[in-house]
């Protein structure tokens, strides 16, 4: 009998011991894991104080962020995933290559009727949604417009005397831009001129020269021939996208790059301008929080668009959304996960994400009176309601990506003419096309 | 005196009934167990899990995989980029084991004349060994800078301005300029290894052949250079194995670029697998380097001992 009475109170104490160290712990947490890519020091810093408050409205709710680049989650997330052991939230690449493969393989959650539920499908931006439409359902939410721009240093230009060759669009006064592309020429012809490197541009991860590729493509085709041939029966070695090669061709020929562009970094490229050492900058609109981090006086810099090839294309840039926000299909949290999607997707959040993170949120009907936006920013917003058309490489095929962006490499180095590279853009498309690995939105 | 105990045991062994085989067993298990349980599920089943998946065309993540058998192979003969990857990785290797074993070579000869703060010295050439391969690619980068690189610099000053090219854009010049900078990180480990060696010779067969007449080139050659044997084969098949599977350094500085141009099996193997969703053809890739490199170490021990 006192045995028994002992083994007795052995077990009762083992039991409270247990429910006092694990049992309070089980109840009182769950753990939201978070994996993206915000690793500048702006966006870094916002989404810290997002989970910071969503944690704060959420008692029990733990958001664990892994912040990744995007060479490390795109090589860990599809077997992350796979195997069970990935995020419950995460931020990707939107393509078809991308995002897209994780969604046949069902690690996607659909999120059409959230749309309907939440109101994203209101209150957010059409196309950016459309990026991440694969087959009428929606798998992503999109937090970032980001289009091709060409970043000017004002200084420079003034010290050209080239000032007066920027003007204000007639459709949209608040955004710069030029009369026609000789008056660029002449801008970068005054820079060669003075010693002065006309564009800063630096290939050697090839994604920038597919950038220009890309901007160039909407200057001499426009947007419609881009829609026909992703969605139609247009062709990659159309006499328009030889046009857009031969522009990148003939700059370089005519001596705007610096020196050896295929061996200057992306980073070693933006800091020639950021330095003074070059008079324009074509990149995107992702650059203006390094631009404001990184030059001395982020007032002489301004940026303007480009004007179409031809009158009857309207002013426009290539966009996309780079990654996008998804939930995975196997995660015990989804509600949760929608929940902080809702959170930092309201417009009180996009106001945040302007102001604090310089990135311009899908998010209709912002109102930036009185978010004192630097005057630059405030032009990045005004060029989001464009109709802008597509930076290729993030609704394209992976094959696609490597014989374009190995083409903005080898047109450099003259071991490939522009209808080569063509012709390789639409052998890799044709493939990728009888094997249904392409973007198909609806 | 030993066969007589082998005997003794042996019949010892008989007469408890086990015989030798189990015994032997036994010890082969209790010497190769702890090995084994490392070996095997993180050696040989990956490595046996690799070559079922190049049998497969698949994504990485899709449910369905289609068994293709040796097409992923078939492919890869066929893929002129998987022969740019090989031809580069052949350079590697040559280059590896010339430039850095001749000079860990010379270095060692040097350091060994030397009587105080031999260890010094040592340690400063070791020193490029040490460092994480994508901290050199980066300052090697920084080196071959066009813009505000040294060695452009240094050219132009010195009248070579005509020499002075975008080292890491250019397709002929890239793997070599990043070989050059994997060979500063080995030479040391050779020169250490070199110098190891050199402790060990007889000085009185040097100073023999001194007062023979033999000058000091001669003596490098005829007793120096065969002493060192072992460490040369220990060096070379450190280069061969190093050489197929170098990744880091070609990564950071140029991602296989420009064009594909300097472009490696591992970082092709990479690309295919994780960034164009090939993971079969990228298996296949791995199967076959794993076999080059273990078809070239095994020649190269079969030849060292047949010497």
């Amino acid at each position: 009998m006192g045995i028994s009475l002992f083994k007795t109170g052995l077990l009762a104490s083992a039991l409270l011991s247990v429910a006092l160290t694990t049992g309070p712990s089980l109840a009182a947490t769950t753990v939201l894991n978070v994996w993206d890519q915000f690793f500048s020091e702006e966006p870094n810093k916002l989404m810290n104080e997002f989970v910071a408050e969503f944690q704060k409205a959420h008692p029990g709710v733990e958001i664990k962020r892994n912040v990744l680049d995007t060479d490390s989650i795109r090589a860990t997330l599809p077997a992350a995933l796979t195997a069970g052991q990935g995020p419950d939230l995460f931020y990707y690449d939107a393509g078809p290559a991308f995002l897209g493969p994780l969604v046949e393989a069902g690690l996607v959650a659909d999120l059409t009727q959230e749309y309907a539920a939440r109101g994203w499908d209101k209150s957010l931006v059409d196309w950016p949604v459309e990026r991440v439409t694969y087959g009428n359902k929606i798998w992503g939410v999109p937090n970032e417009i980001e289009y091709t721009n060409v970043y000017v240093d004002l200084a420079v230009l003034d010290q050209l005397g080239m000032k007066d060759k920027l003007v204000a669009d007639k459709d949209h006064p608040e955004l710069l831009t030029l009369k026609s592309l000789d008056d660029f020429k002449a801008i970068l012809e005054a820079s060669k001129a003075k010693g002065i490197v006309p564009i800063a541009f630096g290939n050697r991860d090839p994604g920038r020269g597919g950038h220009l590729f890309s901007y160039f493509l909407t200057l001499t085709a426009g947007k419609d021939l881009v829609d026909k041939i992703l969605f139609g029966d247009g062709r990659w070695d159309d006499p328009k996208v030889i046009d857009a090669w031969k522009l990148y061709k003939d700059y370089s020929t005519a001596g705007y790059y610096p020196p050896s562009p295929n061996a200057i970094s992306y980073d070693e490229g933006n800091a020639l301008f950021f330095n003074g050492a070059a008079a324009t900058n074509i990149t995107g609109t992702w650059l203006v929080g390094d631009i404001m981090g990184q030059v001395a006086d982020p007032s002489k810099i301004d940026f303007f668009l480009l004007p179409s090839v031809s009158a009857d294309l309207p002013l426009s840039a290539a966009a996309g959304i780079g990654s996008t926000f998804a939930v995975a299909e196997k995660s015990p949290n989804k509600q949760l996960a929608l929940d902080f999607l809702d959170f930092i997707m309201s417009k009180d959040a996009g106001k945040r994400w302007l102001k604090e993170a310089n990135i311009v949120p899908p998010i209709k009907d912002i109102d930036i009176k009185g978010l004192d936006l630097p005057p630059m920013m405030q032009r990045v917003v005004e060029g989001a309601t464009l109709p802008l058309s597509y930076n290729l490489d993030v609704v394209m095929p992976a094959e696609w990506n490597d014989a374009m962006k190995t083409g903005t490499q080898s047109l450099l180095d003259g071991s490939s003419t522009p209808e080569d590279v063509a012709a390789r853009m639409e052998q890799a498309w044709e493939k990728a096309k009888a094997e249904g690995r392409i973007w198909k939105a609806h | 005196m030993t066969e007589r105990l082998d005997q003794q045991s042996a019949s010892a062994a008989r007469r408890r009934g086990g015989g030798r085989p189990l015994g032997t067993a036994i010890r082969y298990l209790i010497f190769l167990g702890p090995a084994a349980l490392l070996y095997v599920p993180f050696v040989l089943k990956p490595l046996i899990e690799t070559f079922g998946l190049s049998l497969f065309a698949w994504n990485g993540v899709s449910a369905e995989r289609t068994f293709v058998g040796l097409a992923n192979y078939a492919r890869a003969l066929g893929d002129p980029i998987f022969w740019i990857s090989l031809r580069n990785n052949l350079y590697w290797v040559v280059t590896s084991i010339v430039l850095p074993m001749a000079t860990g070579l010379v270095i060692a000869v040097l350091l060994s004349a030397v009587r105080r703060g031999q260890r010094i010295y040592a340690g400063i050439f070791f020193t490029p060994v040490v460092l994480n391969l994508i901290i050199v690619g980066l300052v090697w980068g920084i080196i071959y800078n066009p813009l505000i690189g040294p060695l452009n610099r240094l050219l132009r000053a010195v009248g070579l301005g005509s020499l002075a090219i975008g080292w890491l854009g250019d397709r002929y010049a890239a793997t070599p300029a990043i070989m050059v900078a994997g060979a500063w990180t080995f030479f040391g480990f050779c020169a250490v290894i070199f110098l190891q060696g050199l402790r060990t010779l007889d000085r009185e067969q040097i100073e023999a052949a001194t007062i023979d007449g033999a000058g000091p080139f001669r003596r490098f050659r005829k007793i120096i250079v065969p002493a060192l044997s072992d460490q040369v084969t220990l060096l070379i098949v450190m280069s061969i194995i190093g050489s197929f599977k170098v990744f880091d350094i070609v990564y950071v500085m140029t991602k296989g670029g420009p064009d594909h141009a300097s472009e490696v099996i591992a970082t092709y193997m990479y690309w295919q697998s994780f960034m164009n969703g090939s993971l079969g053809y990228g298996a296949a890739l791995a199967v076959m380097l794993t076999a080059v490199v273990a078809g070239a170490s095994l020649a190269m021990m079969a030849l060292r001992e047949r010497d």
